[in-house]
Formats: structure tokens, sequence, C-alpha cells
């Protein structure tokens, strides 16, 4: 019994924390502001999907974003290479396009993501090893030799 | 935030050093849900938001103190009693040193909101970017092999 109440509070608990990230956000999404430019003209943009130099110019370069629309950003571009994923925080025109405010390349960010996949394949390795489920009980259990 | 393999290295480095009286073995009993605690508050978000983006908004929260404590309060009640609180506590260490190795990292943009859903103050310390932690990576690995044979040469004397 007590064990339905917890796993009762816990679904109640992640329900509410999702419900109120995703309506008390601090952050502004980029889409946001092209739905909507007059009202996010001068604001700070933070969010962007997967964010990406897709062409370098002489004063900025284009953005891409996975499952987004392409933007012209107005930045420094030196350090910049085209194909490079980005952290950018920037300033939003109503004119659709953006001011970089801070910028940096996410160096390495394929091979960060690759490497990661090492360590989730041993601990799923570890659980497969370490554990049985118990199907009458619907629980997992360690084996005997764990 | 810094890859995994750095992560689990740093958590099973600390980790060790308290095992040095408690002698458990490496991998395996509950110990294990230590290692899935390393991993956790990744896990549940990257992969989601890396391949659909428009996800972020949703899932993030998963990434927060709050949220991995119901979380783990969640799964281990899928666990047997007998292990069920040492497995809580275990994915709670784990996933909280995750939090706090996040918390060095330097980032364009705030990531670690530890008193989420109270505030959404930023704690970051700022000390390294995350392909600095790849750079390191070599290290990790060599101070990771020199502390193990360590405990190995003290548990036999």
């Amino acid at each position: 019994m007590k064990r339905f109440l917890y796993i009762f509070i816990s679904i109640i608990a992640l329900t509410g924390l999702a419900i109120y990230n995703y309506n008390a956000h601090p952050w502004i999404d980029v889409a946001q502001c092209m739905n909507d430019p007059e009202n996010y003209d001068g604001k700070i943009v933070e969010k962007f999907r997967e964010p990406m130099i897709g062409r370098l110019l002489n004063d900025g370069f284009i953005l891409k974003q996975k499952h987004g629309p392409s933007i012209r950003v107005y930045a420094d571009t030196s350090g910049l290479k085209t194909g490079e994923y980005l952290g950018l925080t920037a300033r939003f025109h109503k004119e659709g396009y953006l001011e970089a405010v801070k910028i940096k390349v996410s160096k390495y960010r394929r091979y960060k993501i690759w490497l990661s996949v090492i360590p989730v394949f041993f601990v799923l390795f570890l659980l497969i090893f370490n554990l049985k489920f118990n199907w009458k009980k619907f629980y997992f259990e360690l084996k005997n030799n764990a | 935030m810094p890859d995994l393999i750095t992560h689990s290295i740093f958590n099973h480095i600390v980790r060790r050093f308290y095992d040095i009286k408690k002698n458990h073995s490496p991998f395996s009993g509950v110990i294990i849900f230590f290692y899935l605690g390393t991993i956790l508050p990744d896990i549940l978000t990257r992969p989601v938001y890396i391949i659909f983006p428009e996800t972020h908004d949703y899932i993030i929260f998963l990434h927060t103190p709050a949220a991995i404590f119901f979380f783990s309060l969640l799964l281990v009640q899928f666990l047997n009693d007998n292990i069920r609180k040492a497995a809580f506590i275990n994915i709670i260490a784990g996933s909280y040193l995750h939090f706090i190795l996040d918390a060095l990292q330097k980032q364009v943009t705030g990531n670690n909101f530890w008193l989420f859903p109270v505030s959404w103050h930023n704690f970051g310390y700022g000390l390294f970017w995350a392909s600095q932690y790849l750079s390191f990576l070599p290290v990790s690995i060599f101070i990771l092999i020199v502390l193990e044979l360590f405990l190995r040469f003290i548990k036999r004397i």
C-alpha cells in the first residue's frame, strides 16, 4: 500500500514540476520572438534549437537550428567556423535578426555525445548483470551472486 | 555539462575514498545504483532534446535536484524492499555529485537550477568549459588508474 502511495506522490510531483517548468521558465525562445516580433524587440534570447553556424559572413553568420528557422546573427566572427555548434545569448530585433551578446563555440560537442554513450552502456550492463525481475511482485531484485 | 565519462570518473573517485573503510565491491550490489544516479540527470534529458529540440521546455526540469528526488523515489518503488532505501540513497548521491560537477562548468546559458521550483537562480561557478573537461580526460583516466592501484595496494597490507 505504502509502495503505491509513493508511486502516486512521485507521479503527481513530477507532473506538477513539469507543468510549472513549462509555464514559468524565464528564458525566451527564438521561436516566440519570430512569432511576435514587435513584442520581443530588444529582448535577450537564450533558447535556440540545437543552434549551429550555417554560413559565415563578414559581420556575422546565419544561425541554423534543428526544426527551426535560420536566422541572421550580427557578431564578431573571429574563432567561428561553419558547422560548429554554439552556446549563444543574443538580442532580438523586430526586423528579424539577432545581435550576439555572448557566444561560445561548443568545441568537440559531437565527441562528447559519443563518448557519453560508453558509460550508459556500462551502467546498463551492470544493471542487467546484477538484477532480475520478479514478475509476481513486479519489482527488480538483486541476483544471488550480486 | 561535462561528458558522462568525466562524470563517472569523478563520482567513482569520490565514492572510492568513502569505500576505503567500508570495503564495498566496486560494481555490484546496490552500489550499481550510485552509477545509475551518476548518469541519470543527463540520460533523462539530453537524448530527448538533442533528437527532439522542441521538447526542451517540457523535460529540462528533470535535470534539477527536486525532480531527480521524485524520479528516484518513483524508480525505487520497482525494487525489492530490502534494497529500496539503499538504492534510493545511492541514486541521490550519484545524481547530486553530478550536479556539483556540472556547476563547475562555464556556460553561456544557465543550467544549474538547484533551487527549482523555488527559484530559477543559476548555481554555476564557471571554472572550465565543456571542451576542457574533454582535454583533461586522459589525465582523469590516469588518476583513476593510480587510485585503483593504490587502493588495491593498501588493502593487501
